[in-house]
């Protein structure tokens, strides 16, 4: 009978329930397709790690120090095979790298020899055909239009056979290697991906054809084994990956007492580990926006379906006395709108379906064919897969907040009074049925809810953090930081929403002075009907609140970028030496640094005017003569002045001036060091500090010339107590001091009178080089000639700050884009909000339209006010969530730069901010205009008698 | 005097479900300018949808009404609207305030269509509470008032354009008989001292006495057209 109700009443409130289908259906299919996406792009990124790891699961190499380099196919493939059953299948291999000579030109490019049944990755021949029997090889397209290599071509490849080394002990420089080279014949031209080992440049080969021009019969360089596909069947990536592992270990334990001869690769399950972590964190940021705009969709649903009950309160008072209980009523709401969702989940898990199916993958394929050179190698083609985890996730939270948005009005139809049916003017009065509750002390729900609602948080704070850093679960970990950042989005949009009244006070006094009339009528009703406005204005507010946030800290990004860049980098043009990913690294002389001999190397490239080098840091603990306070520094040495090589606006003197630089370089065993070090040690310009060097008992006294409070090129100045602390802040020294310092004087002594000489000078030390250039000189020019002065040597890292902006200011255009996307869709859930508020708003007023139109008021001026109502509650909400995503963008962006002692330029994101004002202003135009217009148009009488 | 509103045979008919219901059959009055009309009958007689029609809230289904020389039916909606701004004053049963506005801003409702000013509004708006005995309430919102005062606050509203035509629609319907008798004081007092032209309905005879002409209604014809006594 219920059910009979609930589909009854729906005919009633048709419009109110093709609302809230409709949003519920475009929010779902929203987040079907965008949870379709996470999960296929993360099934594209595990076919692009088979393709460049090579579809293999585990290589068995020889370890560097084993003095066979090579392996027996028999016998040790044989022992793999046998070792697990989930081991598919072992095949031999050799992969490296080959010297290829051809008429047209010479060059390296990597070779593959794979067995026949080696049927692993795939190969497309473009020209001729796969054919690597006898002296035959396959060229991978690119290394063919590298050489000039054509189909029946000759080409002669020479293989370097490796040569081990002695445990503990460097490979011998100058050891003699030998080289086998062979004359082939080119068969075919082709792609190749899914092999491991061979890229673009790459030739494929047979594997007997190998072991015969090597002469090594029976043996290969590597066996790579394929494992049984269920090993991967788990849905949790984590154990997929450590059941491989086992199995490696497994294999290990195969080899017996020559295991340690062998090497170990799982490439592809190591890539697929760090993938999983990635989109670990990807899902969590999907599940918290899909909260987010459902959360907005479940303020729509709460708010009709309030509507819906206060319409039929007296329906449900009859129901009353007719002998419904309290939880009929409660249940007939919650089947409402479990049929709504059901409808409008359904509906659009099927749409969302269909559009990751037939309109998101042509779009990215598009998009993909864009991208241009490369993607044809790459095999890249997009396919979004229809997931069931995608439908169910979107399910989930759509139910979740449709339950917890059906709860406050469930609770008001339960305890609507029988008074209704008989008065309903006198029902919210105090009845009978109301004293057996005001004689009960019952529990304050809210109060409970409000109590652990702080316990959790607290609880969260000091417990969850700590738990979920040492559990290390980056997706629960990435949930929490998102959803904190959801809460914190919420909280302050409810912390600024109280601006909403001073907007709406503005725009009311503006309004009155364009269009007093229609002012006269929205003014009153957009200050007054409070809980209407309330949660239209919540709801504008939360959607605004984000994409500003997100989008002021984008532009502010944009406009800082090149003072960020400039400050980085320091210097016009900077070079440096990576010996791996980022960081600068510390003091560990290397023969990849470079020597002060090598900085003539740069005065060669025309352009360029002031070079400096800069030693990589030394840690070094640093006190006073009675070591009252110690703490860390990193020292650096630098070989001439930085003054009018750093950039100037971006460096501040506190005391010494740009001189210091002079007077460190002149006197030994001086030293620059930061403002905030220099407070934190209680140190005054002229005073001494005592550092420690290299070795036992080195202790340097250094005597104090210069306190910078910033310096472009060097973080590690500002005026950041945990910096100091941490012993992060850093000391310019001369290269001589620097070199005293990092000498062991019980092993060498060096630079006896402060001074060193030009030999003691020449030791690779310097990581970091800082280049001006001269005034009209082209910057771009300098820096291509310096990258070929040094492209023999790949650890060298050539940077232009100029292109460095323009990279990035590139790419910050695209991220302004992208917000702009965001805040798009963000707000097509809120539009829904609008309409669906302001249509009920209007169709709750239908008296006052009817008397307005009795009295004379025409129909357009009646839509005007409507729409000029809907127009200053959405505008005025859009502005307090403008103001509170700007203030959260501003918090966040100044205060990480105060932890840097950096400036920042302030700029408001007008384009997001112009974006949402159109947005709103349209959808409220829309929404009020469709829905007064239906009711203005009838007759008074008509209108009057619907609406007593 | 001078006739101000003039009915010619005047039908509405009325589709009640397939049904077509006659509400007026031919009726034919003339409101003389300064007369206070009162329209009594049964339910269903049709004394309502009259009242509508001479209001211009209704079309007939045949024949014309004329309000102070203006064909009511052949006016377009825009004119038409502008007729009951100016010429007409409406009473409702259930008054009708704006629930947002206050008293003083619900009297001020049709000066601001007519485009009065802010501060002459404001004056009217509240010399017409004083005159109703409602200037201590004019900050009041309808939920703060009592049904007379209310009702009360909708004749100041009436007023407000000072329209020649004044229309009541069982303007004592929702009051008790103490407050009934105190509004239709007003009222008469309008029509006496203003010489305002009053049309009103009732069901309650001894508010009808208030009127200087009784029309009585049944089944959508007039059954009887007298002066009170």
């Amino acid at each position: 009978m219920i059910v009979q109700y609930v589909l009854k009443s729906f005919g009633r409130h048709k419009a109110r329930l093709a609302i809230m289908i409709l949003a519920l259906l475009v929010v779902t299919a929203m987040l079907v397709t965008l949870n379709n996406g996470v999960e296929s792009l993360q099934r594209q990124v595990v076919e692009l790690v088979e393709r460049f790891a090579g579809e293999h699961d585990v290589a068995v190499t020889r370890a560097e120090t084993s003095p066979d380099q090579y392996v027996d196919v028999e016998r040790v493939g044989t022992l793999l095979l046998a070792a697990d059953p989930a081991v598919a299948a072992v095949y031999p291999r050799f992969h490296a790298v080959v010297e290829l000579q051809h008429e047209a030109g010479s060059g390296n490019a990597s070779l593959v020899a794979r067995a026949p049944d080696d049927d692993l990755g795939q190969v497309t021949v473009l020209e001729g055909a796969y054919d690597v029997q006898g002296d035959q090889v396959v060229v991978l397209r690119v290394t063919a239009d590298t050489f000039g290599i054509e189909v029946g071509d000759e080409i002669d490849l020479s293989y370097i056979l490796p040569v081990s080394r002695l445990p503990g002990q460097m490979p011998l420089e100058n050891a003699s290697v030998g080289r086998v080279t062979r004359r082939f014949r080119v068969s075919g031209i082709a792609l190749a991906t899914g092999l491991g080992g061979v890229e673009q440049n790459g030739i494929l080969a047979g594997v007997e054809t190998v072991q015969d021009w090597l002469g090594l019969p029976g043996r290969a360089e590597r066996l790579v084994i394929v494992l049984d596909e269920s090993v991967y069947g788990s849905v949790n990536t984590q154990a997929s990956l450590f059941r491989v592992r086992r199995i490696a270990e497994r294999l290990y334990d195969a080899l017996g007492g020559e295991a340690e001869t062998y090497a170990f690769s799982l490439a592809k399950a190591q890539n697929l580990d760090m993938s999983d972590v990635a989109f670990a964190v990807l899902r969590s940021v999907s599940a918290v926006y899909g909260l987010l705009v459902m959360g907005v969709v479940g303020l729509l649903v709460y708010s009709l379906i309030n509507t819906n009950v206060d319409e039929r309160r007296r329906d449900l008072a009859f129901l009353r006395i007719l002998g419904a209980k309290q939880r009929h009523l409660f249940g007939l709401v919650f089947v409402e709108v479990a049929v709504i969702g059901v409808i409008g989940v359904g509906l659009g898990i099927l749409l969302g379906q269909a559009l990751s199916a037939w309109v998101v993958s042509p779009i990215a394929n598009y998009m993909i064919v864009q991208l241009g050179e490369g993607s044809e190698e790459l095999g890249i083609d997009f396919q979004m897969t229809v997931t069931i985890v995608a439908m169910t996730r979107a399910g989930l939270i759509a139910a979740l907040i449709l339950v917890l948005s059906a709860i406050a009005p469930a609770r008001k139809a339960a305890l609507t009074k029988v008074r209704y049916a008989i008065n309903p003017g006198s029902a919210d009065n105090i009845q009978i049925e109301d004293l057996a509750r005001l004689r009960s002390r019952k529990f304050d729900f809210r109060i409970v809810i409000a109590g652990i609602v702080l316990t959790v948080m607290w609880g969260l704070i000091f417990v969850g953090t700590n738990f979920l850093f040492v559990q290390g679960n980056e997706a629960v970990i990435s949930v929490f930081m998102f959803s904190g950042l959801a809460l914190l989005v919420v909280g302050v949009s409810l912390l600024f929403y109280a601006l909403t009244v001073p907007f709406e006070r503005i725009l009311i006094v503006i309004s009155r002075f364009l269009m007093p009339k229609l002012a006269f009528f929205a003014g009153p009703n957009l200050l007054r009907a409070k809980q209407r406005n309330t949660v239209i204005s919540l709801m504008v507010v939360f959607s605004a609140t984000l994409p500003t946030f997100l989008g002021t800290m984008a532009a502010l990004e944009q406009r800082n970028y090149d003072v960020d860049a400039r400050f980085r980098s320091g210097a016009p043009v900077t070079v440096r030496l990576s010996r791996w990913w980022g960081g600068d690294d510390f003091f560990a002389p290397s023969g990849d640094n470079f020597c002060l001999s090598d900085l003539a190397a740069f005065d060669s490239v025309a352009g360029v005017d002031r070079v400096v080098g800069l030693t990589a840091s030394y840690r070094a603990q640093a006190t006073n003569k009675v070591e009252l306070r110690q703490t860390g520094i990193q020292i650096q040495g630098i070989t001439a002045s930085l003054d009018g090589v750093v950039y100037d606006d971006l460096t501040e003197y506190d005391a010494g001036g740009p001189q210091a630089f002079d007077v460190i370089l002149a006197e030994p065993d001086t030293i620059i060091v930061g403002a905030g070090y220099a407070e934190f040690m209680d140190l005054a310009m002229g005073e001494t500090m005592r550092v420690q060097g290299e070795g036992l008992d080195h202790w340097v006294d250094l005597r104090v010339v210069g306190l910078v409070e910033r310096m472009a090129g060097f973080e590690g100045f500002a005026r950041n107590e945990s910096f100091v602390r941490w012993g992060e802040s850093v000391g310019l020294v001369s290269l001589d001091t620097y070199i005293r310092l990092t000498t062991d004087p019980n092993v060498q002594q060096v630079c006896l009178l402060g001074v060193c000489s030009a030999d003691e000078r020449e030791q690779p030390l310097i990581t970091r080089v800082m280049v001006t250039t001269v005034d009209g000189a082209d910057e771009a020019e300098i820096v291509r000639n310096l990258r070929e002065v040094f492209s023999d040597r790949s650890s060298i890292w050539v940077q232009s700050t100029e292109e460095d902006i323009r990279t990035t200011e590139q790419s910050m255009r695209t991220m302004r884009v992208l917000m702009l996307v965001l805040t798009v869709l963000s707000f097509i859930t809120s539009i829904f909000g609008v309409f669906a508020v302001v249509y009920v708003a209007v169709y709750v007023r239908r008296l006052e339209i009817g008397m307005l139109k009795a009295i004379g008021m025409q129909r357009r001026e009646l839509v005007g006010a409507f729409a000029l109502e809907s127009v200053m509650m959405t505008v005025s909400a859009s502005l307090a969530g403008v103001t509170a995503g700007t203030v959260l963008g501003y918090v966040f962006y100044i205060s990480n730069n105060m932890m840097r002692d950096m400036p920042t330029q302030l700029t408001f994101d007008w384009l997001t901010t112009l974006a949402i004002l159109a947005m709103v202003v349209l959808a409220s135009v829309f929404s009020a205009s469709l829905a007064a217009r239906g009711v203005v148009r009838r007759k008074v009488t008509g209108i009057l008698r619907e609406a007593w | 005097m001078d006739c101000l509103i003039r009915c010619e045979n005047i039908h509405k008919s009325f589709l009640m479900g397939k049904e077509a219901v006659q509400a007026l059959r031919g009726i034919d009055i003339e409101v003389m300018r300064g007369e206070m009309v009162c329209l009594m009958g049964p339910s269903g007689s049709g004394k309502t949808t009259l009242l509508n029609i001479i209001g211009g809230l209704e079309e007939p289904s045949r024949g014309h009404v004329i309000v102070d020389g203006e064909n009511v039916v052949a006016l377009s909606e825009d004119r038409l609207s502008r007729l009951r701004l100016t010429k007409m004053g409406f009473i409702f049963q259930n008054y009708n305030l704006l629930a947002n506005f206050t008293a003083l801003e619900n009297v001020e409702v049709p000066m601001a269509l007519v485009g009065v000013g802010w501060r002459e509004r404001r004056r009217r708006a509240e010399e017409l509470l004083k005159r109703i005995g409602l200037d201590d309430r004019a900050r009041h919102y309808p939920s703060e008032l009592s049904g007379g005062q209310q009702q009360r606050v909708a004749i100041a509203r009436a007023l407000a354009n000072a329209p020649p035509i004044l229309i009541g629609d069982e303007i004592t319907g929702e009051l008790d008989s103490e407050t009934g008798f105190e509004i239709m004081d007003i009222v008469a007092q309008l029509n006496k001292e203003q010489g305002m032209t009053i049309i009103y309905v009732t069901h309650d005879p001894r508010m009808a006495k208030f009127g200087q002409r009784l029309i009585q209604l049944r089944d959508g014809r007039i059954v009887e057209d007298s002066e009170t006594s």
